[in-house]
């Protein structure tokens, strides 16, 4: 019996410290491994679209921002409170403890997070392919930059991270909008620098030098620097891959105007906006297309007989429908159009007007009526372009992704809503800074102006 | 090289130990022997038959025959003992050859009571630790499915809530206070048989959410409350101490029972219960609601009601009234308890058998509900000599839990006046698709099948004279399953959603885990005092499997159970973890002349969840007692039978983070892009985190009088937890909601702990036995660098509680605008965060339990009062605004501009009308929704009836009615106190059964 004891006191005084040692568990791979081969590194990129996709500014979900800003501006009613926040959205009651608002600032700023690491995973990378290298520090780059512009148009000041250090973006500053958007503009242009204009796989659903292009073309309008956006513009509509769609298969996953579009992240399934705008039945569930909306389109436009749909007898409900294909099909019949063509055009006919150029303008303008089924216009002032512009960018682009709010908010138009929506208030330009997030940090007081 | 020093000491201490020990133990046999005979008489006189009487510190005995009568060759000068089971044990020297003994039963005296403390076990009265007990006397026939709602009420210094009363659900103990700021950070250590039992909830939170409090399913719902013959609580350094890392939040040891050698008993019991829900809320009928409504459009300066609002525009029929508290959570829950066992065993040997199945009904409309089934075996056996030992126990546990994926209970404020459920032709009923009816999402599950095996083995040998070495051996295997079911059918048919739209996830669990304990004990009994050593080690692995599925796409809804007719399937995840520990514990004891006590332990251990140079910490705890009743001086006093004073302290720690957390790992996503696997960011990285410790501090005082008819007792506690280890919350712009680091906060809890018991009958027929225990807990938050700056700016307050909520101060109702206003603290002009001033503590500031035993006869009753008192959210802390489509309390009735009587409420409004909303968001986050959650509930009522039939012989035969949360007094003007806002309330359950053993 002695012996036994000695066997366990022996065993006691050997082998504790290895037997504490755990393996790194099958589900997780080390970062520094993830970034040194091309195919772990390209999975931890293939999770920002994925993000992307999901949820925030780019996302076609139900809750997210592009839906959010429809029932905020004049695009969609709310006929439910079963979303609370459809129907806060919608009455202008949108507060700083409102929950959409502070996921959509987290679920942003965790995007900006995945790319900035993949930043940080590549710049000490070993065993990686230069060139794949290079492709996803553009792509990283140019998300980074994207969804800094989409926060600074919605947000108004807010910080600019490029970090992954906790201890540096927990205590962040505020940058002035222009600021955010110089910066935003430097990482498009360093992306643009690096990549290459072609797609990197078949489909048009990852980040090209053009995707970039198009977005700079975008938020040199916003920054009113017209030479500018129209040249970034007319490099995308010169480019033969990008051609006008015929309105009926815009939204294909083929479609020959789509510049970049976000793949469904589940296989063989169709997208979110299919089913966070369709509905079968009157009344509708949760939200209809807006009175004001359906009422704006000329008679004979294609667009309204083919991205809308009216359910009941009487024309006063119906839904987005773009996009036509619901939940799964095989083959998978469309992508979510982040940036398109026909955008272009009209950023090119909106800078052209700025610049008094009124053939190119009425050129640009007229190729995407024509295609819609209009009339030509004859646009000869900068107040009638403005105006014919915008009213063609609500039929075209309604629906998708806050466009109505970002050119009411850029043109100083967004008052206007006070037409359909009495409550509408000045300080609704910016959403509020979420609460908690002022309390997490102080450094982002003050909080925006009337919240 | 640190990490060996202790191991490195105790190698050669031990062999010294034992060699002086082998050979001191040689001198035993050199000695003289004798024949020694006599009788052994019970009280009453009559000789006792199979009397165990041996020679201590020997295998040499026998038994006494029919007539109490014994002979035994024993060596002069010994020491003899005589033992039977239920009475007191005597151990005799030996003077002459005849030896006649009377031995007295064992009325169960604190003399006798005996502790377990894990490791060791202690008589009561010499324990220098602070330890809780309740046996199974107290669990009793309690209609209650998990062993945590059998002790509410009944120990001081632990408090236990139950978070849901849906079967299967939820329970938060927090022994002597929140020591960790983070919650799941607050759970003490379980163990069964010497057998860790993991605290984390084996359900899934994403599955489970719906139905349980944040996916809370108590893990000690598996066991049989029926089985455990005994529960201690281990609180302070002394007791906790020795568990090291794990011990800081407290230690609860489930003992379950054992068999007796004495004969086969075989008992049966069934019982069966109703549970209710014990109170509804007084909400508006339908007048009242539509007034209000109407107000809140006559307020908006809306004169034509919209096309939703179905409530008021005449689409719903004004004159229905239903209050839907009671179809959705009016039903009567019934459940039935059957228990077989049979025990029994013969001199060395002994076992128990049991089997038990329970079921449980909901009180919601439809078909579910929770079942159980227990199988227990234990054995015990002793060799001759009684230096082997071998006890080994054998437990299944299998659940099975029928719920609907979300708590109905969610639904009760619906507008009074909504349509019926079902149409005519008894389907559900969407009203022309203007309601969304609550009974469609019965058709979603959350299915849970559980299914746990518990194996323990313990051996133990005297290898020398007072040197016992023992092992620990243990194995657990839980496999669980869970399934939520999200069929087109909880829609709105008017979105014409297929079984195309149908979806399941499935969440396959397999935990599995192993301990080893090697130990050795060595006693000493001296002419000057008693001395006692622990030496032991621990090994312990646990692992776990994830594989979670999800299917979508069905090609029928009677599919939906089977992935397989999915036509997409996924793997949402396929993970493990793996946990190791390893320990090296030590205590020595020393008692000098029955007096004075000091008990020292001390533990190294080591955890798999820290970075490789945090992996170590060192723990150890010094107690003391002093038994100053057995001074000269008070020795011979008549009404001072017992007087102790105990003080301890010590460290112990806490490692309940979870593992690899220190990694800097991208972890497998749950969706793909373009096809393929995408590695997403698991965590923000930070390796360099260690233990939380907790210091801890006791004193107490316990007193006996009249001969123990009067027993009470008074502690102080004082717990210093710091080096606090916590998700540190971080602002959007990390990227992450939080970060695992160290905190150099600390959060002390203090507090006064009393028990009370007395006798305070007792004759032939009658006695009445009260105890009573109470609990002062204080929790402060006593230091934290940098605060101000901090994350927590906001949330915590030095020298406040860590249970507060900055808050508005609500002011009172704005005469003007009929609004509800608030202190703007800075007078900035606008109400917003900074104005959050007032910390209302929400957390509990007494608590206890009365308990009184009665019996007349045959008949005995014994009832439970539990006391709370805190500060709870009222349900207006969730409500929506008022004016909206939302059912609410009568109270809100009383609205600015109602004309009943004093406002208590601004005036119903939309949320269109911005500054009404605002305010009503601020009303919900202000000191006014803060209310007197205190209450007195009968917890437990039972009464029980001993059946003495003549010609049934040998048969005791009980009824028992049993009652649970039978009255509540409270202020509280939601549902119930106790349970979270928002889920089913704690039932108030009455079961009848009986007890059959022969």
């Amino acid at each position: 019996m002695i012996y036994t004891v000695s066997f366990w006191i022996l065993l006691l005084a050997t082998g504790c410290n290895d037997f504490l040692e755990v393996e790194v568990p099958k589900d997780m791979v080390d970062q520094t491994k993830t970034f040194n081969d091309d195919r772990t590194a390209e999975a931890a990129l293939h999770h920002a679209y994925v993000l992307l996709t999901e949820n925030g500014f780019l996302s076609g979900n139900a809750g997210a921002a592009p839906v959010l800003l429809g029932c905020y501006t004049d695009e969609l009613e709310v006929t439910s409170p079963a979303f609370p926040d459809y129907m806060n959205f919608y009455n202008g009651a949108v507060l700083a403890n409102n929950s959409s608002v502070s996921a959509l600032w987290n679920q942003t700023y965790a995007q900006i997070y995945t790319v900035n690491n993949i930043l940080e995973g590549l710049k000490n990378s070993t065993g990686i392919t230069e060139a794949v290298q290079i492709q996803l520090q553009g792509e990283a780059l140019a998300i980074r930059g994207i969804l800094h512009f989409y926060l600074a148009q919605t947000f108004g000041e807010v910080p600019y991270v490029t970090s992954v250090d906790y201890k540096v973006n927990q205590k962040i500053g505020k940058l002035s909008v222009n600021a955010v958007m110089e910066r935003a503009l430097a990482d498009l242009k360093d992306a643009e620098e690096i990549l290459l204009s072609s797609y990197p796989t078949a489909e048009r659903i990852r980040i090209s030098k053009s995707v970039v292009h198009g977005f700079m073309a975008r938020m040199y309008l916003y920054m009113e620097n017209w030479p500018m956006a129209r040249q970034y513009a007319e490099v995308l509509i010169n480019n033969t891959e990008y051609t006008l769609s015929p309105v009926n298969g815009l939204f294909l996953k083929e479609s020959k105007s789509a510049i970049w579009q976000l793949k469904p992240t589940i296989n063989g399934m169709n997208t979110y906006e299919a089913l966070t705008y369709t509905f079968f039945a009157v009344p509708a569930p949760n939200i209809k297309l807006s009175t004001s909306l359906l009422g704006i389109f000329e008679t004979g436009d294609l667009r309204k007989t083919n991205w809308i749909k009216f359910i009941g007898l009487e024309g006063q409900n119906a839904h987005n429908f773009k996009y036509t294909k619901m939940g799964f099909s095989t083959p998978v019949a469309e992508y979510s159009v982040v940036l398109r063509i026909e955008e272009m055009y009209l950023i090119a006919a909106e800078a052209a007007a700025r610049l008094q150029d009124w053939d190119a303008c009425n050129g640009y303008l007229n190729q995407i009526r024509s295609r819609a089924g209009l009339d030509d216009v004859d646009v000869q002032s900068v107040d009638q372009a403005v105006n014919t512009i915008l009213q063609e960018r609500r039929v075209e682009l309604f629906c998708e992704f806050g466009h109505r709010f970002y050119d009411l908010k850029r043109t100083d138009r967004l008052m206007d809503l006070q037409a359909v929506k009495p409550n509408w208030k000045p300080h609704l330009s910016v959403l509020p800074l979420p609460e908690n997030e002022l309390l997490l940090n102080p450094n982002l007081l003050p909080q925006n102006t009337g919240y | 090289m640190k990490k060996f020093t202790f191991a490195a000491l105790a190698v050669p201490l031990m062999w010294v130990l034992l060699l002086l020990l082998f050979f001191s133990s040689n001198k035993l046999h050199a000695q003289e022997t004798m024949v020694l005979s006599g009788v052994v008489k019970s009280a009453d006189g009559s000789p006792m038959e199979g009397v165990t009487v041996w020679q201590k510190d020997t295998d040499n005995g026998t038994q006494t025959d029919l007539l109490g009568f014994y002979s035994l060759e024993v060596s002069s000068d010994s020491f003899l003992i005589f033992e039977y089971i239920g009475f007191k044990t005597q151990t005799i020297r030996v003077t002459n050859k005849v030896l006649n003994v009377t031995l007295v039963p064992d009325d169960d005296t604190l003399e006798e009571l005996v502790i377990n403390a894990g490791y060791y076990s202690v008589k009561d009265k010499e324990r220098t630790g602070s330890i809780s007990k309740i046996t199974s006397k107290e669990i009793g026939q309690q209609p209650v499915a998990n062993p945590l709602a059998a002790m509410q009420g009944r120990m001081a210094g632990v408090n236990i809530t139950q978070s849901s009363g849906t079967p299967g659900g939820g329970f938060d103990i927090q022994i002597r206070g929140r020591n960790s700021l983070r919650t799941e950070g607050n759970a003490p250590l379980y163990i069964v048989d010497g057998v860790p039992y993991a605290s984390q909830s084996n359900a899934d939170q994403e599955l489970s959410s719906g139905i349980m409090p944040l996916g809370n399913v108590s893990p000690l719902n598996s066991m049989n409350p029926n089985d455990i013959e005994s529960i201690e609580v281990l609180k302070d350094a002394d007791a906790t101490a020795i568990y090291g890392s794990r011990g800081s939040n407290g230690v609860v040891l489930i003992t379950t029972k054992k068999g007796s050698s004495d004969r086969t008993t075989f008992s049966l019991q069934s019982n069966t219960a109703v549970s209710t829900v014990s109170k509804y809320m007084d909400l508006m009928n339908t007048q009242q609601y539509l007034q209000m409504r109407r107000d809140a459009f006559v307020n908006g300066g809306i004169n034509e009601y919209p096309e939703n609002a179905y409530d008021v525009n005449g689409t719903w029929d004004q004159n229905r009234y239903t209050d839907w508290q009671r179809e959705f959570i009016g039903g009567k829950a019934v459940s039935q308890n059957t228990q077989f066992s049979v025990g029994g065993g013969s001199g060395q040997t002994s076992y128990l058998f049991s089997a038990t199945h329970r079921k449980d009904g909901t009180v919601y409309p439809g078909d579910f509900g929770y079942k159980r089934t227990n199988f227990m075996l234990n054995v015990n056996h002793h060799s001759k000599d009684r230096r082997f030992n071998f006890q080994g126990s054998v437990q299944k546990n299998d659940q099975n839990n029928k719920l609907m994926a979300t708590d109905l209970t969610t639904a009760i404020f619906l507008p009074p006046n909504a349509p019926a459920l079902y149409d005519e032709a008894g389907n559900i009923n969407w009203e022309n698709n203007t309601f969304e009816n609550p009974l469609a999402k019965l058709n979603s599950k959350y299915l849970s099948e559980t299914s746990d095996l518990i194996a323990q083995l313990n051996l133990s040998y005297e290898v020398a004279k007072n040197v016992r070495f023992s092992l620990l051996g243990g194995s657990t295997r839980t496999q669980g399953k869970e399934i939520r079911t999200m069929p087109s059918t909880i829609m709105n048919p008017s979105l014409q959603y297929t079984s195309a739209n149908s979806s399941v996830n499935m969440v396959n669990l397999n935990k599995e885990s192993w301990i080893v304990e090697p130990k050795i004990n060595y006693s000493y009994s001296g002419d000057r005092g008693n001395l006692e050593v622990l030496l032991g080690s621990t090994f312990e692995e646990r692992s776990q499997d994830v594989l979670g599925l999800s299917g979508s796409n069905f090609l029928s809804n009677d599919f939906i159970m089977n992935i397989q007719s999915a036509a997409t399937q996924r793997v949402t995840k396929d993970a493990q973890t793996l946990y190791r520990y390893h320990a090296l514990f030590a205590r020595l004891n020393y008692t000098h002349k029955e007096k004075y006590i000091v008990n020292a332990t001390a533990r190294r251990d080591g955890s798999s969840r820290f970075g490789s140079n945090k992996k170590w910490g060192n723990f150890g705890a010094l107690g003391a007692a002093w038994l100053f009743s057995r001074e000269k001086a008070l020795e011979e006093n008549s009404w001072l039978s017992f007087g102790k004073l105990r003080a301890s302290y010590g460290i112990a720690g806490n490692d309940l983070i979870g593992d690899y957390q220190y990694l800097n790992t991208l972890g497998l996503g749950l969706y793909t892009y373009d096809g393929m696997v995408t590695l997403e960011p698991l965590r923000l990285y930070n390796p360099d985190f260690s233990w939380e410790t907790n210091k801890k501090l006791e004193a107490a005082l316990e007193l006996e009088f009249f001969n123990g008819k009067l027993a009470a007792s008074a502690a102080w506690y004082r717990n210093r937890s710091s080096n606090q280890l916590v998700g540190i919350p971080l602002p959007g712009t990390t990227g992450f909601p939080s970060v695992q680091a160290n905190l150099g906060a600390t959060v002390e809890n203090r507090g006064w702990e009393f028990t009370f018991r007395s006798m305070n009958l007792q004759k032939e027929k009658w006695s009445w036995n009260t105890s009573f225990n109470l609990t002062i807990p204080r929790n402060e938050l006593i230091a934290f660098p940098n605060l101000e700056e901090s994350t927590y700016a906001n949330q915590y307050e030095i020298g406040k509680p860590v249970t507060i909520r900055k808050m508005y101060r609500y002011k009172g109702i704005n005469p003007e605008t009929g609004l509800f206003e608030f202190e703007d603290t800075n007078n900035d002009g606008k109400i917003d965060l900074n104005d959050r001033s007032v910390a209302v503590d929400v957390g509990v500031r007494l608590y206890g339990g009365i308990q009184n035993t009665l019996q007349y006869k045959n008949w005995s009753l014994d009832f439970l009062w539990q006391f709370v008192k805190q500060k709870a959210f009222s349900p207006d802390y969730r409500s929506n605004l008022l004016g909206e489509m939302e059912n609410k309390n009568v109270r809100a009735g009383s609205y600015f501009g109602s004309g009943n009587g004093i406002s208590l409420y601004q005036q119903p409004s939309l949320v269109s009308n911005n500054e009404a909303y605002r305010a009503y968001q601020n009303f919900a986050n202000s000191d006014q929704v803060v209310t007197d959650g205190s209450y007195i509930r009968l917890k437990s009522l039972q009464l029980q009836y001993a059946w003495k039939i003549p010609q049934l012989a040998g048969i005791s035969f009980t009824t028992f009615l049993q009652g649970q949360n039978l009255v509540t007094f409270t202020k509280f003007w939601g549902s119930d106190p106790e349970t979270a806002l928002g889920f089913l309330p704690a039932l108030r359950t009455i079961s009848f059964g009986a007890t059959v053993n022969f």
